[in-house]
C-alpha cells in the first residue's frame, strides 16, 4: 500500500515537473459579451495549434469594463494578476496610473514596428498615454443607427433620404410608434457604460469633455449645450427607459424601428434578425461637418511583468491583434479591427466587408474616431457615474438642458480638485 | 481545601483586639490559568482579526485619501467626512435607507407576528405553513432577486399580468422613481417574514396554557382580548429581539439593490451599503468609502443601543 | 343558588378515558374537596366544570342551569391555579382588577386612553379600584398592589391568586391544587385561611388536591376519584373508617393502612395464616379476603396474649416526637406492617426484636379479593352515609 502510494506521488510530481518545464499557461481576463467571447475562443484554439508550449486559460469573464477594471485593480493589490487583459479603451488610465500595465514599445519595436504589423496609428494612438503604448486596440466599435428597414418604410419613410438631424429622425420616429403593436419608434441607448454615447452626441458637434491641457471643462461649451438639448429632445418624444438587454432584444424581435447604439452588437443583431426584417446601418449624425466620434471597446493589455512570460504574453498579443486573430474577431462580433492588414486583405476581411453592406457606415467612421474620454485624477469613475445621473435626469424628463448644465459643471467641478 | 483556615465563630479564636481569622485566598494554579487563555483564545483572537481589527483600520483609512489599488496615501482628518454630508446622493441614500428600514422593520414584525399567530391558532398541517414560510428567508437573495426580476418586468411579467387581469394598475416597478424604493421595501419583508415567524413561534409556545386559562375565566376570551392581556406581553423579550435583529438586516440591504436596480432610476433605491460598496470598490474611492462605513457603523451600534435600551424597560421576564 | 350537578360526565384523551361517568352533586355553599392521585383526573373535572375543557358525553349543572355550552366567564366561576397564573406584567392591582374590568367595561371602555376620558367610565374605574382594594385588604395584600407578581413570595402570590377570584363575588370557587408551590410550613397556615375563607364567604367551593391532609381538614365532603371515576364521596371521617373499597383505604391514610391476607373458613369464620378471628362474614367459605387495619389499631401485647393476631420482627423505629411508628417485617405478609404505638413504649424497642402486635375486632376493615368493602356478620355499625348520589347508584355503594 505504501509503495503503491508513494509511486503515485512520484509520478505525479515527474508529470507536473515536465508540465512546468515544457508549457507556459497565460492567464487571461476579458469583459463577457457573447460574441466576443466566441471569438476569444476560436482566437484562443488556433493560437494554441501554432504555439504548442504556450496554453491560454481564460478566466471568468467580467460583466463588463468596469467589472474587469476592478477586479485587474482589486488582483494587483493582491499580486495575483493575470497575465493579460482586455481593458476598456476609457479604462486604460487607471491601470496606467496606477502602474499596473506594461509598456508594449519595446516588443513592438523589437518586431518590426507598427507598420509592418499592421497597426494603424491613429488605433495606437488611442492606447498611448505618457508618450508610451499601453494597449493596442483588440475591439474597436463606434456609435451608429440601426433601422428596421420594413418598419421605416411602412411609415411611408425613404431610407436614402434618411434625415441627418436629431429632430427629424425623432419626428420619423414618432411616425413609426405604434404602442397597440408594442413597436417604439425611436430609441436612442444613451446609458452606455462611460457615458460613451453622451460623448458621441458631444464630439459629433466639435466639442470635447475638457481643454486640450486638461486644467478647464470644456463640455459646458455650446457642443455640450446642444448635446444635452438633444437629449431634452428625446425626453419630450417621449422616449422609453429601457436598460441595454431589454432595448437589444427589443430590437432584434423587431419591435423599434430607429435605434442608435453601439456598433458592438452589429455581429449579433445581423445574426439573430437574420431573415426576418431588412437590417440597415447607418452613420451616426453628425453636429458638425467636423464632428469626431468616440471609439468604444477594448485593447489588450499586458500586465504579467515576468520575463518568460512576457514573452509568451507578446506572442498571444501579438497573434489577437495581429491579421489572423482580427479577422476572427470581426467575423464573429461586430466590431472593427484595428488591422490594417486584416481590413484591406481580400481572403481575410475585404472580401468580407465588400459582401456585407451594414458594416460599411461603420468603417467609414474610422477616420474621425478619437479616443473615449476618461478624466484624469482619482475620482474618474466617479465623475462618469454623476455625468450618467444628470444625463439621466435630463432623457427622463426630470430636468431641463438648461438647468442640468450648471449643476452638471459644479459636480464636475468639484471632483477633479 | 485544606489550606484554607475556615473562619471560626467560637470565642477562643479571636484576636486579643477582637479581629476575626480571615480566610486566606486560594491561589490560583497555573493550570487554570492556561485553561482560561486556551479556552477564551480562539474566540478573543477571532473577534479582534474579525471585528476589532477591520473597524480599526476602517477608521484608519476613513481619515486618508486612499485610492483602491494605489500604493500611497496621505492623511486629511475629517474632510472625507465634510464631503460626504455635502454630497447629495449620499444624503439621499441616507433618506432612502430610513424609509426602507421604517418600511420594512414594521412590516415583517407585523406580518412575522401575524402569520405566527394564524399558525398557532390552526389546527392542520402547520408543519407545512412553517416550511413554506420559512423558504423565503434559507433562499439565497442573490437567486431570489433576479426571480423578483423577472416577476416585475413591466411587459411580460407576472405582477403586472396579474395586476392587470384583476384591475389594479400596473407600473414599471423597477424604474420608477415612486415605486422602486417600496418595491424594495416589500422584497424586503418577503425574505424577512419567515424569520420572525419562527421567533415568534417559539415565544408563542413558551407561553404558559395556564395564563390563557386564567384569561378566559376572568372574562378575556375574545382573541382581542386575548392578544393584549396575555399573548402580546409575554411576546416582550422576543419582539425585542426581532425588532432589533430586523431593523439591523433592513439596514444592511444590499443584494437587491445590487441585483435589481444599482441605485437606479436617479438614485430612488440607493441604499446606504450599496453606496459604500460602490464608492469603496467601483470608484475606487476607498478613503471617501470608509467615511461612509464609519457612519453606517455609527448608526448601526446606536440604533441597536436605542432599541435595547428603550424595550428592556418595558420587557416581561417571569 | 350555586349548587353544581354533574351527571355521567364522561371524557377521553386518545384511547384513554379520563373521566368514566362521573356523576356528583355538591350542595350550595358546600366544601368539596376532590382527591386523588396524580392522574386521576380530578383537574380535568375541574377544568370541565370552569368551562376550560368539553366533556365528551354527560351535563354540567351550576345553580340549577345547564351550562354545558356556556364558556367560563358565563358560568359566573372563578379558579385559582396550581402555578397561580397571574399576569406577570401586570401590577397586583392591575391583576386583580381585571376580572371586573372585562365584566364591567366594553372594549371600546378599555382602550387606554379612552378609559381617562369618559367620565362614566372614570366612574366605573375608581368602583373598581374601590373593590380591589377592599379585597386587597381583607387578604392583607394591600400593601403590595404596586408590585408585580414576580416581586413577590409564594405565599403572597398566592393570596393574590385568590383574591383575584375573590374580587368577582363569584358562586363558585374552584381551586386546582393550590397550596402545592408551597413549603410546608406555609402550607399549614395558608389551609387555615383558606378554612377561614370559605367560612366567611360562604360559597360553594370545589378544591382539588393529592394531599389527604388537606381534604380531611378543608372539606365538609372528600370525593375520592381513581382512574377517571369516583370510588367514594362522604365526610372525611367517613372516608377515612369508613372506606367503599380497598384502594380508597390505601389512599387515605398516612402511613399507609396494613393489608394482611386471610381465609373464609367453614361457616365464615376468618382464619389469618393458623389464627381464628373472633369474626364473621358472609362470603363463601374457601375464598381469600383481606384484612385492613390502620395504624393506630395495632397495640402492642405479651406474646402469645389474647387477641394476638401476628408477631414480626422491628425492621424500622420511626419517632416523630409525638407519634411512634413501627414497622415490621415477617409476620407472613410481602409488606412490612406499620404500627403506631404510644411514645412513651420507645426506649423498649428496638431494632431486630420480635414483638407481637393485636387488633381489636371492630377496627378491622374487611375487603373481598375484588376490592370492594364487606362488612363482618358482627359489623353493627349503620351504612356509611354517602351523600349526594343518586338514587340508583346510592344502591351500589349500600352493600
Amino acid at each position: 500500500m505504501r509503495t503503491c502510494l508513494a509511486t503515485f506521488v512520484v509520478c505525479g510530481l515527474i508529470g507536473w515537473a515536465t508540465s512546468l518545464a515544457h508549457a507556459t499557461n497565460l492567464q487571461v481576463l476579458y469583459a463577457f459579451d457573447r460574441t466576443t467571447a466566441q471569438a476569444h475562443q476560436e482566437i484562443k484554439e488556433r493560437f494554441e495549434k501554432e504555439n504548442p508550449d504556450i496554453t491560454v486559460e481564460f478566466l471568468t469573464a467580467a460583466q463588463n469594463y468596469e467589472d474587469a477594471s476592478q477586479s485587474i485593480i482589486r488582483s494587483a493589490m493582491i499580486g495575483d494578476l493575470p497575465d493579460v487583459t482586455f481593458q476598456g479603451l476609457n479604462l486604460l488610465r487607471s491601470l496606467v496610473d496606477r502602474d499596473i500595465a506594461v509598456p508594449l514599445d519595446p516588443f513592438i519595436v523589437h518586431d518590426g514596428g507598427a507598420g509592418k504589423l499592421g497597426y494603424d496609428a491613429a488605433m495606437l494612438r488611442a492606447g498611448g498615454l505618457n508618450g508610451k503604448t499601453f494597449g493596442i486596440p483588440f475591439a474597436v466599435s463606434t456609435p451608429l443607427l440601426y433601422l428596421n428597414a420594413d418598419l421605416v418604410r411602412a411609415a411611408g419613410i425613404d431610407i436614402n433620404a434618411f434625415p441627418t438631424r436629431w429632430q427629424d429622425i425623432v419626428a420619423l420616429g414618432k411616425k413609426i410608434d405604434d404602442p397597440g403593436r408594442n413597436i417604439v419608434g425611436f430609441y436612442f441607448q444613451w446609458d452606455i457604460t462611460g457615458n460613451w454615447m453622451f460623448q458621441s452626441l458631444l464630439f459629433a458637434n466639435g466639442g470635447s469633455m475638457m481643454s486640450p491641457d486638461e486644467k478647464a471643462i470644456a463640455f459646458d461649451q455650446p457642443p455640450g449645450k446642444a448635446a444635452l438639448e438633444t437629449l431634452e429632445l428625446f425626453a419630450k418624444a417621449k422616449m422609453p427607459n429601457l436598460p441595454t438587454s431589454q432595448s437589444r432584444s427589443a430590437f432584434m424581435a423587431g419591435r423599434i424601428g430607429i435605434f442608435a447604439d453601439s456598433s458592438s452588437n452589429l455581429g449579433t443583431a445581423i445574426r439573430q434578425v437574420g431573415k426576418s426584417f431588412e437590417l440597415r446601418t447607418l452613420r451616426f449624425p453628425l453636429g458638425v461637418a467636423d464632428g469626431r466620434l468616440p471609439a468604444g471597446g477594448n485593447l489588450a493589455v499586458m500586465l504579467t511583468r515576468d520575463l518568460q512570460k512576457q514573452a509568451a504574453a507578446w506572442k498571444y498579443i501579438r497573434f489577437a491583434t495581429g491579421p489572423v486573430g482580427q479577422t476572427i474577431m470581426a467575423r464573429h462580433t461586430g466590431y472593427l479591427p484595428s488591422n490594417s492588414i486584416a481590413i484591406n486583405t481580400p481572403e481575410l476581411l475585404g472580401d468580407f466587408y465588400k459582401a456585407n453592406a451594414n458594416f460599411q457606415a461603420n468603417i467609414a467612421q474610422v477616420p474621425i474616431l478619437t479616443g473615449w474620454y476618461a478624466f484624469p485624477g482619482p475620482n474618474a469613475v466617479k465623475i462618469i457615474d454623476v455625468i450618467k445621473g444628470h444625463t439621466e435626469a435630463v432623457v427622463t424628463g426630470k430636468k431641463t438642458a438648461d438647468e442640468t448644465m450648471p449643476a452638471l459643471t459644479a459636480d464636475v467641478r468639484k471632483l477633479l480638485e | 481545601m485544606s489550606a484554607v483556615n475556615a473562619p471560626s465563630y467560637d470565642a477562643s479564636s479571636r484576636q486579643p483586639d477582637g479581629i476575626r481569622q480571615v480566610r486566606a485566598l486560594p491561589r490560583r494554579r497555573p493550570g487554570e490559568v492556561f485553561a482560561a487563555v486556551a479556552l477564551a483564545g480562539p474566540a478573543m483572537a477571532l473577534l479582534l482579526v474579525l471585528f476589532i481589527l477591520p473597524v480599526v483600520a476602517i477608521v484608519a483609512v476613513a481619515v486618508t485619501d486612499w485610492q483602491f489599488g494605489t500604493r500611497s496615501l496621505n492623511f486629511i482628518g475629517l474632510a472625507n467626512f465634510r464631503a460626504i454630508f455635502a454630497d447629495d446622493i449620499f444624503l439621499a441614500s441616507l433618506r432612502n435607507t430610513a424609509i426602507y428600514v421604517s418600511i420594512v422593520m414594521p412590516g415583517t414584525v407585523l406580518g412575522g407576528l401575524a402569520i405566527a399567530l394564524l399558525i398557532e391558532s390552526g389546527d392542520s398541517l402547520r408543519g407545512f405553513y412553517r416550511a413554506i414560510h420559512f423558504l423565503p428567508f434559507m433562499a439565497t437573495l442573490a437567486a431570489m432577486a433576479t426571480v423578483w426580476e423577472a416577476l416585475l418586468h413591466p411587459t411580460i411579467g407576472l405582477v403586472n399580468n396579474t395586476f392587470a387581469a384583476v384591475g389594479l394598475p400596473t407600473a414599471n416597478w423597477l424604474r420608477d422613481e415612486t415605486t422602486v424604493l417600496p418595491v424594495l421595501a416589500v422584497i424586503g419583508i418577503w425574505q424577512n417574514l419567515g424569520f420572525a415567524m419562527v421567533l415568534f413561534l417559539a415565544g408563542l409556545k413558551s407561553i404558559p396554557q395556564d395564563l390563557y386559562d386564567a384569561a378566559d375565566i376572568d372574562g378575556a376570551d375574545q382573541w382581542l382580548d386575548r392578544l393584549i392581556t396575555v399573548t402580546l406581553p409575554m411576546l416582550g423579550p422576543i419582539a425585542m429581539f426581532v425588532v432589533v435583529v430586523v431593523a439591523l438586516r433592513a439596514f444592511e440591504a444590499f443584494d437587491t439593490v445590487q441585483i435589481l436596480t444599482q441605485g437606479g432610476p436617479g438614485h430612488a433605491s440607493e441604499l446606504l451599503l450599496h453606496t459604500l460598496y460602490r464608492e469603496s470598490f467601483e470608484f475606487l474611492r476607498a478613503g471617501y468609502g470608509a467615511a461612509i462605513t464609519v457612519v453606517f457603523l455609527v448608526i448601526a451600534i446606536t440604533l441597536t443601543l436605542i432599541q435595547a435600551r428603550l424595550i428592556d424597560k418595558r420587557v416581561h421576564y417571569q | 343558588m350555586a349548587a353544581i350537578s354533574l351527571d355521567r360526565l364522561s371524557k377521553r384523551y386518545g384511547g384513554n378515558p379520563v373521566l368514566d361517568a362521573v356523576s356528583l352533586d355538591i350542595q350550595d355553599g358546600e366544601f368539596l374537596t376532590l382527591l386523588g392521585p396524580s392522574g386521576c383526573g380530578k383537574s380535568t373535572l375541574l377544568r370541565v366544570i370552569a368551562g376550560l375543557e368539553s366533556q365528551d358525553s354527560g351535563g354540567v349543572a351550576i345553580g340549577g342551569v345547564a351550562v354545558d355550552g356556556l364558556r367560563p366567564k358565563q358560568r359566573d366561576v372563578a379558579m385559582v391555579f396550581q402555578s397561580y397564573a397571574l399576569y406577570p406584567h401586570m401590577t397586583v392591582a392591575a391583576n386583580m382588577a381585571l376580572p371586573l374590568k372585562m365584566r364591567r367595561l366594553t372594549l371600546l371602555q378599555r382602550l387606554p386612553i379612552v378609559c381617562r376620558l369618559l367620565a362614566r367610565t372614570r366612574a366605573t374605574l375608581r368602583q373598581i379600584e374601590e373593590d380591589v382594594r377592599r379585597t386587597a385588604a381583607a387578604l392583607e395584600i394591600e400593601h403590595v398592589l404596586d408590585r408585580k407578581p414576580g416581586q413577590l413570595s409564594g405565599g403572597q402570590r398566592q393570596r393574590v391568586a385568590v383574591g383575584r377570584a375573590m374580587v368577582r363575588r363569584p358562586s363558585v370557587f374552584l381551586m386546582d391544587e393550590p397550596l402545592s408551590n408551597l413549603d410546608a410550613k406555609l402550607r399549614v397556615t395558608m389551609r387555615a385561611e383558606i378554612k377561614e375563607l370559605h367560612r366567611r364567604l360562604g360559597v360553594t367551593f370545589v378544591y382539588v388536591t393529592h394531599d389527604q391532609a388537606e381534604a380531611m381538614t378543608l372539606s365538609d365532603r372528600v370525593a375520592v376519584m381513581l382512574d377517571g371515576k369516583l370510588r367514594q364521596v362522604g365526610r372525611p371521617l367517613e372516608i377515612y373508617a369508613d372506606p367503599a373499597e380497598r384502594r380508597v383505604a390505601e389512599f387515605i391514610g398516612s402511613p399507609k393502612i396494613t393489608m394482611i391476607e386471610a381465609r373464609v373458613g367453614e361457616g365464615g369464620q376468618v382464619h389469618v395464616g393458623s389464627r381464628l378471628l373472633p369474626i364473621e362474614t358472609a362470603q363463601p367459605p374457601g375464598s381469600l379476603i383481606v384484612l385492613g387495619i390502620r395504624p393506630e389499631a395495632f397495640t402492642l401485647v405479651a406474646p402469645g396474649a389474647e387477641g394476638e393476631l401476628l408477631a414480626g420482627r422491628v425492621r424500622l423505629v420511626e419517632h416523630l416526637g409525638s407519634d411512634l411508628y413501627i414497622h415490621l417485617e415477617g409476620a407472613g405478609q410481602a409488606e412490612p406492617v406499620i404500627a403506631r404505638l404510644d411514645a412513651a413504649q420507645a426506649p423498649h424497642i428496638g431494632i431486630g426484636e420480635q414483638i407481637h402486635l393485636a387488633v381489636h375486632a371492630e377496627r378491622m376493615l374487611l375487603f373481598a379479593s375484588d376490592g370492594r368493602r364487606i362488612r363482618a356478620a358482627t359489623d353493627r355499625r349503620p351504612v356509611a352515609v354517602v351523600s349526594g348520589l343518586r338514587a340508583a347508584a346510592r344502591a351500589e355503594y349500600a352493600r
